[in-house]
C-alpha cells in the first residue's frame, strides 16, 4: 500500500530534479545570451571636436614618430662629434703560444743562448697594449662638425613642426569636408521632403481636373528627385571618405566609431592683413624656410670641416704595454724588447696628417657644391613662396566674397521658395515655379556651404603656407 | 475732502493697475509666439513622431497649433485689401472660409519643412496699443532665417495676422498675387482656383 506513495514521492523528487536542471539550464542560457548580447553591443560613438581629432592624430601619427626618430638620429650624430673632444682609449689583448727562452749568458767571451730548442718547449704568452689619445688642435675638424651637427638637430626638429602642420591641415580639410557632406545630406533630405509633398498635391489637383497642373509636372518631380538622390549619393560618398580618412589618421580600430561635435562650418570672417605681411611672415616663419636656413648653416660648417681635413691634427697620447710568458726569462735591457715578456709606458705629443693627390680637395669641392645648391634652393623658395602665399591669399579673399554673395543668393531663393509654395497652395501659382525655386535654392545653398568650406580650408591653407598653423 | 482723497486714491490705484496690466500685456506677444513655436518643436522632436512615415501626423498636429494662433479672417481681409469692400457678405464669408483652409494647410507645411530641431532666438519685440511685431531668428546649421510675426489684439488674446519670412510678407504677397488675378481675370476666377485647391487638400487632409 505504501509502494505507490513511495513511487509517487520518487516521481515528485525526480520531477523536482528535472525541473531544477531545466531551470539551471534556462538561467545559464539566458545569462549566456545576455552576456553575448552585452558583448555584441555596438561600441559607444565618440563625439569629437576638431581640436580633439587634431590632438589624437598628432599623438598617434607614425609620420610624427618618423620625425622624432630622425631627431634622435641627429642627436646621436651630435653626441658622436662632441665625444670626439675627449680622450679615446684603444686596448688590444692578445694571447698565444711562445717558445720558452732562458736568459743568455756569456761564456768565454761568447753569448750563449741556453734556451731549449725542441719543438715541445713551447709555453703561453699574454699581452695587452693600451693607447690613450687626446686631440689637441685639429684646425676646425671637430668644431665645424659639431656646429653642423647642432644645426642638423634643429633642422630635424623643425621637420617635425612641418609634419605637424601638414597633418593639422589635412585634418582640417577632412573635418570640414565631413561637415560639408553631412550638411549636403541634410539639404538632399530636405529637397526630397519638398518633392514628396508637392507630388501629392499635384496628383490630387490632376484628379480634380485642374488645368494648371499636368503629367509634365510629375515628370519634373521625378527628374528633380533623381537629381537630389544623385547629389545625396555623392554627399554620402564624401562623408564616408572623410570619415574613414579621419578614423585612419586617428588610428582608431575598425570597431570604434565617432561623430563630429559640430554640425556647422565656422562662419567667422577674419579681417585679413595686407598680403605683403603674410609673405614676410612666410619667409620668416615657415618651417621649411627655417629648416633650409639651418641646413645652409650646417652645410657651410661641413664645407669648412672638409677644408680642415686638408690640415694635420695635433694630439697627445699615452701608450702602455704589458706582456708576460711564464716559460721565458725576463731580459731587461733598453736595447731589446721581448715582445712576449715586457712592461713599459710612455706619453708623447703627435701630429697626424693625411695627404693625397686630389681626394681631399674633391671632397671640399663637393661640400662647397652642396652649399651652393642649398643657397640656390633658398633663392628659389624666396621667389616661389610669395607666389604661393599670394595665390592662397587671393583665394581666401575670393571665398570670403563668395560666402557673402551666396548667402544673399540662398536667402533670396528661400524667399522665392516661400512665395512659390504659398502661391501654389492658394491655387494661384504653378508647380514649375516651385521646382525652379527649389532648384535655385538648393544650388545657392549648396554654393554657400561650399564657399564656406573653401573659405575655412583656405584660411587653414593660408596659415599653413605662412607657417603659423602648428602654433 | 475725504471723498476727494478717496476718489484720488481710487484713480491712482486704477491707473497703476492699468500700467501694470499694460506692461504684463507687453510681454504677451513674445510669450504667445514662444509657446506656439515650442509646441511645434515638441512635435517635431518627438521620437514617436520621427521619420517620413509620421509626417502626416506631425503635419496634422502642427495644423491644429497654427489654427489656434492665427487670425485667418483678418489675414484674408488684408490679403484682399481694397477688393474686400467690393464683395458681398456671402462672398466675404466664402472667401474667408476657403482662405482659412488653404492658408492653414500651406503654413503648416511650411513650418513642417522649415522648423525642425532648430534653436529660436527672440531678438526684438515691438508692442503698440493693439498691435505687435515679434522678431524671431531660426538658427540652423550655417543658416539663420528671420521670421517676424505681426500680431493684433483680439479681445484678450494676441493672434498672428501676418508672417514675414526673410522679410517677405506672406499676407503682402497674397495681396499682390490676388490683385493681379482679380485685375487680369475676376474675383470669381480667383475663388474658383481656390475652391479647386481646397478640394485637392481635402483629398489628403
Amino acid at each position: 500500500m505504501t509502494r505507490p506513495k513511495f513511487e509517487k514521492d520518487g516521481q515528485v523528487r525526480w520531477l523536482a530534479i528535472y525541473l531544477s536542471v531545466i531551470m539551471v539550464t534556462l538561467i545559464t542560457t539566458l545569462q549566456g545570451s545576455a552576456l553575448a548580447k552585452k558583448g555584441a553591443a555596438a561600441p559607444e560613438k565618440k563625439v569629437l571636436t576638431l581640436q580633439e581629432i587634431q590632438d589624437l592624430v598628432l599623438a598617434r601619427s607614425p609620420y610624427i614618430e618618423i620625425g622624432q626618430s630622425e631627431v634622435m638620429a641627429a642627436k646621436s650624430d651630435l653626441r658622436q662629434v662632441e665625444s670626439a673632444y675627449f680622450p679615446q682609449l684603444d686596448a688590444t689583448l692578445v694571447t698565444g703560444p711562445a717558445a720558452d727562452a732562458d736568459e743568455p749568458r756569456v761564456e768565454n767571451g761568447k753569448i750563449i743562448d741556453p734556451s731549449p730548442g725542441g719543438i715541445f718547449d713551447l709555453g703561453i704568452f699574454g699581452r695587452i697594449d693600451i693607447t690613450i689619445s687626446q686631440p689637441l688642435y685639429t684646425f676646425g675638424k671637430l668644431s665645424n662638425r659639431r656646429e653642423a651637427a647642432l644645426r642638423g638637430v634643429k633642422a630635424k626638429q623643425l621637420g617635425i613642426d612641418q609634419k605637424r602642420a601638414e597633418l593639422i591641415f589635412r585634418v582640417k580639410q577632412l573635418y570640414y569636408a565631413m561637415v560639408l557632406a553631412e550638411q549636403g545630406l541634410g539639404v538632399a533630405d530636405e529637397a526630397e521632403g519638398y518633392f514628396q509633398d508637392i507630388r501629392v498635391r499635384i496628383e490630387n489637383l490632376m484628379e480634380l481636373g485642374a488645368t494648371h497642373v499636368d503629367e509634365s509636372d510629375l515628370y519634373m518631380i521625378d527628374a528633380y528627385s533623381a537629381q537630389a538622390k544623385g547629389f545625396k549619393a555623392e554627399a554620402q560618398k564624401g562623408r564616408q571618405v572623410a570619415y574613414f580618412a579621419l578614423k585612419s589618421l586617428m588610428g582608431m580600430a575598425a570597431s570604434e566609431d565617432f561623430t563630429l561635435a559640430q554640425e556647422s562650418l565656422p562662419e567667422r570672417q577674419l579681417d585679413l592683413q595686407a598680403q605683403e605681411e603674410y609673405v614676410a611672415k612666410a619667409l620668416e616663419q615657415r618651417p621649411e624656410m627655417k629648416q633650409l636656413k639651418q641646413g645652409i648653416e650646417a652645410q657651410k660648417f661641413l664645407w669648412e670641416a672638409a677644408k680642415s681635413d686638408l690640415y694635420p691634427s695635433f694630439f697627445f697620447a699615452v701608450i702602455a704595454s704589458v706582456a708576460g710568458a711564464p716559460g721565458r726569462d725576463q731580459f731587461d735591457t733598453p736595447y731589446f724588447t721581448d715582445e712576449f715578456n715586457h712592461e713599459y709606458a710612455g706619453f708623447f705629443a703627435g701630429l697626424q696628417w693625411h695627404f693625397d693627390f686630389g681626394i681631399q680637395q674633391a671632397k671640399v669641392d663637393k661640400e662647397r657644391a652642396e652649399y651652393s645648391k642649398l643657397l640656390n634652393t633658398k633663392a628659389d623658395a624666396e621667389k616661389n613662396i610669395p607666389i604661393q602665399v599670394a595665390n592662397v591669399y587671393q583665394e581666401v579673399v575670393q571665398y570670403a566674397t563668395s560666402v557673402k554673395a551666396y548667402e544673399e543668393a540662398a536667402s533670396a531663393s528661400r524667399k522665392w521658395v516661400v512665395v512659390a509654395f504659398s502661391n501654389f497652395d492658394m491655387g494661384i501659382g504653378t508647380a514649375q515655379r516651385i521646382f525652379e525655386a527649389i532648384e535655385k535654392y538648393g544650388q545657392n545653398r549648396g554654393s554657400y556651404i561650399e564657399a564656406l568650406y573653401n573659405y575655412n580650408v583656405g584660411l587653414a591653407q593660408l596659415e599653413y603656407v605662412v607657417g603659423t598653423l602648428a602654433e | 475732502m475725504k471723498m476727494r482723497l478717496m476718489i484720488l486714491a481710487v484713480l491712482v490705484v486704477f491707473f497703476m493697475c492699468g500700467a501694470i496690466r499694460s506692461r504684463a500685456g507687453a510681454e504677451e506677444p513674445t510669450e504667445r509666439i514662444r509657446a506656439m513655436l515650442e509646441e511645434i518643436m515638441t512635435i517635431q522632436t518627438d521620437p514617436q513622431l520621427e521619420g517620413s512615415e509620421h509626417r502626416e501626423e506631425r503635419r496634422a498636429a502642427i495644423k491644429q497649433i497654427i489654427g489656434e494662433n492665427i487670425d485667418f479672417d483678418a489675414m484674408a481681409q488684408i490679403a484682399l485689401d481694397k477688393q474686400w469692400r467690393n464683395l458681398s457678405l456671402a462672398q466675404r464669408n466664402e472667401f474667408k472660409q476657403i482662405f482659412r483652409d488653404l492658408f492653414q494647410d500651406s503654413y503648416s507645411r511650411l513650418v513642417l519643412n522649415f522648423i525642425k530641431r532648430e534653436k529660436v532666438l527672440y531678438p526684438k519685440e515691438d508692442v503698440r496699443r493693439d498691435s505687435a511685431t515679434v522678431s524671431t531668428v531660426i538658427v540652423r546649421a550655417n543658416d539663420e532665417i528671420t521670421v517676424d510675426y505681426s500680431l493684433s489684439k483680439r479681445a484678450t488674446d494676441w493672434l498672428v495676422d501676418d508672417v514675414k519670412v526673410d522679410g517677405v510678407s506672406i499676407a503682402g504677397n497674397y495681396r499682390n498675387a490676388f490683385d493681379r488675378v482679380i485685375k487680369k481675370e475676376s474675383f470669381e476666377a480667383l475663388l474658383n482656383r481656390m475652391r479647386l485647391q481646397q478640394k485637392a487638400i481635402a483629398k489628403s487632409p
